[in-house]
Order: structure tokens, then sequence, then C-alpha cells
């Protein structure tokens, strides 16, 4: 079987930035493995910008910035397959993979890093009533029809849900002519970046009607309205508050999913939090030399970060590789209060002395909130924020030193919830 | 008058408190706070005085394996021109090889603003 020092599955932005970071950091036998005809992953369809302001000090279109990522590569002795599908990834590093050139083969890495991104949740996840007619379509499968294939998907297109890729694709398809008519979102909160509802909506007085939801898809070969309704704040359906419009379109922006099929088939421990795996500071999963980056570990709001994630990821490969991870076994835990979506790393190795960044993120909007970060009972870090949303991801970095050996907790001191 | 107002320019959506006032029709910015850095400022001023806004969107290419090139704008324009400018961007048709940055239409419509490939497609 042929071996490599480091697999990394994935040629999207993390995958990129992990075959970067590895081998800046003394790996030369990296092979990339990318489904896709080539690299760049979801980027090349993200034609906005906003990409690079932290990676480059730019303000990028997504393919620019992939394109940055790619032209790394050059000079380099990172191997690349595209067109090729991993099928399984073992608890001892076997990757199976198939492709047209070589059919289906089984190749070793020392390390391997999981860089597989996520997918949209599609309409059979939220059981939307009424008739299955074409014109309903994921918001991310739109932005690809539109801007990679040039496909014209519809004139009169309704929304459901205020996620980022949604509201982008509203502003999107109202410059390519097409009347958006509005968008619905289930929560009294938009799920979406303020700049986004701003730019996309606003902007093109695009209503967007918050505590709502659709209860019904009307139309037989082609999607002829949709029936939205209130819902109070138990998420109920308010009867007598319909309002149907007529469409030709409907896009879903519900969610977005970590892809960790082949984590669950290598045996990887999963979070019901984020859906990823989880990790150690170092990003390891629960299996020893398999590491997890981007948004297949958790879903990012900025790719710059999934970058640096991916950069991480890709330093400890290289580190377990090369034998410079302590092989401690003594690791704390990480858990968040319920007010939190999620609070990451989840484990932590106290050897060493480079900081801890920990991300979280909010459950509902808040104002005025001051956080606690604990070791055990001892207060460590106390951090104010004027708001916090659940669409913007935070970040706090704490030196070891100041960690304690006591398991860490994030709760809520004061908080003031709009 | 104040207003809140979430600052566009970058993913850092810094939410800005903006001071202004009124003189004889025209809008005067008094104090600018809450952002993380002088863009927002910029962007506050001009969202009262004269609202700039960037564009993207795609062109059509021959002889490459997708249909569509992405493009940007070198610079921001006025937003009342956003579907002016973006009828002209359509006008435009290129052919293989294009590279990340090349310039495909000058000075748009007057804005001074340029059309720039987003990818390079051979």
């Amino acid at each position: 079987m042929r071996e490599h020092e480091l697999i990394v599955i994935g040629g999207g932005s993390a995958g990129l930035a992990a075959a970067i970071g590895a081998y800046e950091n003394g790996l030369k036998d990296i092979l990339i493995i990318e489904r896709e005809g080539e690299l760049g992953g979801i980027l090349l369809q993200c034609i906005h910008n906003g990409f690079g302001l932290h990676a480059f000090g730019e303000e990028l279109a997504g393919p620019t910035y992939a394109e940055r990522w790619i032209y790394k590569l050059v000079g380099t002795s990172i191997q690349v397959k595209l067109d090729t599908s991993v099928i399984s990834i073992t608890k001892d590093h076997t990757v199976s993979y198939s492709n047209k050139e070589e059919g289906y083969v089984k190749a070793k890495g020392k390390a391997i890093v999981l860089a597989m991104g996520c997918r949209e949740r599609p309409r059979g996840a939220i059981a939307i009533p009424g008739y299955r007619p074409a014109g309903v379509l994921t918001a991310g499968t739109a932005q690809e029809y539109v801007n990679i294939k040039g496909y014209n998907i519809g004139k009169k297109v309704f929304i459901l849900g205020s996620g980022d890729i949604g509201l982008i694709m509203a502003r999107r398809l109202t410059l390519e002519g097409a009347k958006v008519v509005g968008v619905a979102e289930i929560m009294p909160y938009s799920n979406g970046l303020p700049r986004n509802v701003k730019q996309c909506l606003d902007d093109y007085d695009i209503p967007l009607y918050l505590s709502h939801t659709i209860t019904f898809i009307d139309g037989h070969d082609r999607i002829s309205s949709v029936t939205i309704s209130k819902v109070d704040e138990n998420l109920k359906l308010i009867p007598n508050t319909e309002k149907t419009f007529e469409v030709d379109t409907l896009l879903l922006s519900v969610g977005l999913i970590p892809e960790n099929d082949l984590s669950e088939i290598a045996g990887i421990e999963l979070s019901s939090a984020t859906k990823g795996a989880i990790v150690s500071n170092e990003l390891e999963t629960s299996v020893p030399g398999i590491f997890s980056c981007g948004n297949v570990l958790h879903v990012h709001d900025l790719v710059d970060y999934v970058s640096k994630e991916g950069e991480n990821a890709g330093k400890s490969a290289a580190d377990f590789v090369l034998g410079r991870t302590n092989s401690e076994t003594e690791l704390i835990d990480v858990t968040c209060s319920n007010d939190f979506g999620y609070i990451l790393p989840s484990k932590i190795k106290l050897s060493g002395d480079s900081p801890v960044e920990f991300m979280y993120r909010i459950k509902k909007p808040m104002r005025d909130v001051t956080i606690g970060i604990y070791s055990g009972d001892t207060l460590i870090r106390k951090i104010t924020k004027k708001t916090l949303i659940p669409s913007i991801m935070e970040k706090v970095s704490i030196q070891k030193s100041k960690l304690g050996s006591n398991d860490i907790i994030i709760k809520l001191i004061k908080e003031e919830i709009i | 008058m104040k207003i809140e107002m979430p600052c566009i320019v970058c993913p850092n959506s810094c939410n800005l408190e903006v001071e202004y006032e009124e003189v004889n029709g025209e809008k005067k910015i008094v104090e600018v706070s809450g952002n993380l850095c002088d863009r927002g400022i910029t962007y506050a001023t001009d969202e009262i005085t004269h609202p700039m806004r960037m564009i993207t969107t795609t062109i059509k290419i021959t002889g490459s394996h997708i249909a569509r090139l992405p493009v940007i704008l070198s610079s921001e324009i006025p937003k009342e021109m956003i579907f002016d400018v973006v009828a002209e961007i359509k006008k435009v048709k290129v052919t293989t090889p294009v590279k990340a940055g090349d310039v495909l239409l000058e000075n748009i419509l007057g804005t001074g603003a340029n059309l720039l490939s987003s990818r390079s497609l051979y």
C-alpha cells in the first residue's frame, strides 16, 4: 500500500490551508484528495467580496481568495488528486478512494486531515407541507447554477431562512433581473450577518418576515405559490396569519451541517452541538493522528478563520508525524452553559505554552453581556460585549498558564436578552 | 440625530452609532462610534450623505470549462447607479485566457470604477 506522510481530505479553503500549514512545518509528502474537478471548494461560487481581510489584509472575491491559496501550492511538493472520491477512512489511517485513472485504491497516511466542509440542510430536513414541484432548491445549489453554470433559475423568488447564503442570493438574483418577493425567518432575529441584511435585503427593499415560516408549497409541474404564517415565541403557528405569494422559485437557506460521513466510518467521536468532531486544542479528533478543520469541524462565518484553522491542523499533523507531539493523555474538558450553542476546542492538552484560542457562539441575541470563563469554580477571564448574536462566532485567546488544571466552563455572568 | 447602523464594509459587521446634524438640508457627521477601523467612519459618512456600494456579478466567457466569469469592481459606485452599472457590465463578453485582476472595462459610466476579473481561466 502506498504511504504518504499526510493525506488531506478536501481541497477547499480548509484543506488547502492544512496542506500549506503541514508543508511549512516540515512535511514534504502530502496528498490532497478533492472530489471536484478543480481546487477551491465552495469559494469558487461565492463571487461576492469580503474574503481575505484577515489572511491577506485585502477584501477579495471568493474565487480570488481561493486562487491565492491555490498558487501557494506552486513550487511545493504537495500532490493533488482531482475528481477523486474518498470512500472510507479507517482508524489505522487507511484511506480508500476511487477515480477514473486509478480505479479503487487504498493509501495510508501517517496523519490525516479532515477538511470535507459542510452541506446544506435540504427540504426533507425541515418537512414543509405541500406539493413536491420543481423550482424548490437550496440557496447554495442556486448559487452554483447562477454563478458558475450561468442558468436562469427563476423570475419570481421567495427565500426561506435568513442564513448568509440566502441573503447573498436575494441580492444576486435581483441583480440578475429576478424579483425576490420576500424572505421568511422562523426565529425573531436574522440568522445572517447584519451587514448582509442591510446590503442584500434593505438596499433592494426586499421584505424580511421574522417569526414567519412556510406552511404550504403549491404547484404541480412547477411551484406556483408559497404560503407563510406567523409563529409565536414557542415557534407554534398562529392561525389566520397566512400570506400567499405567487412565485416560480423557492430557495431554502435553512442551515449547514458539517459533512462527517467519513469521520463516522472512521469511528471518530462527534459532538451533538457542532455536528463536527470532538477535538483537542491541537484539532486532533478522538482517533490519534486524524485532525479536523474548517466547516467539517464547525460551521464558520468567515473563510479567513477557516484558513487559519486549516493551517493549525496542518501544523499539528506535521508535529504528530515528526514526533514533536507530547503524547500526554491527561486532557481537561471544556464545556459551556445552556446559553451557548457550543465552545471549541472540547479538550485541552496542558503541555506546551502556546495560548489556547476558544471559539464560541451564543444561542440567542443578547445585549450588555458579561461572560465568564472558569477553571473549575475560579473565574479566569471576564469578557464584556455590547451585543452578541448567534450569527457571529466569537473568539478569545488565553495563555495556558492561566488555565489551571481543572475543567473549563464558559457561562453568562450578566445579560439582557434582546 | 443619532442612529445605529451595521457597517457593511467588511465581515467584522461593526454596529456603528452615528450622530449627524442637518443644516439647510445638508447632512453633516458629528460623531461616529463603535467602529473598529477608520473605514467605518468613511462608510458612515458616505451612507449618510451619498451611499456607495461594491458590485460583484458574472459575465459570459467562452473557451472555458465554466460558463460564467466572476467579476468585481476596482472601487465602489454610487448606490443609485447599481442597476445601470450592472446593465453595462452585462454587455461585456470575454474569451479565455483571463487572469485574476485583468481590467475588462474601464471607467464604467464615468464612475471611475474599472471592471476586474475575479479569477483566472485558461
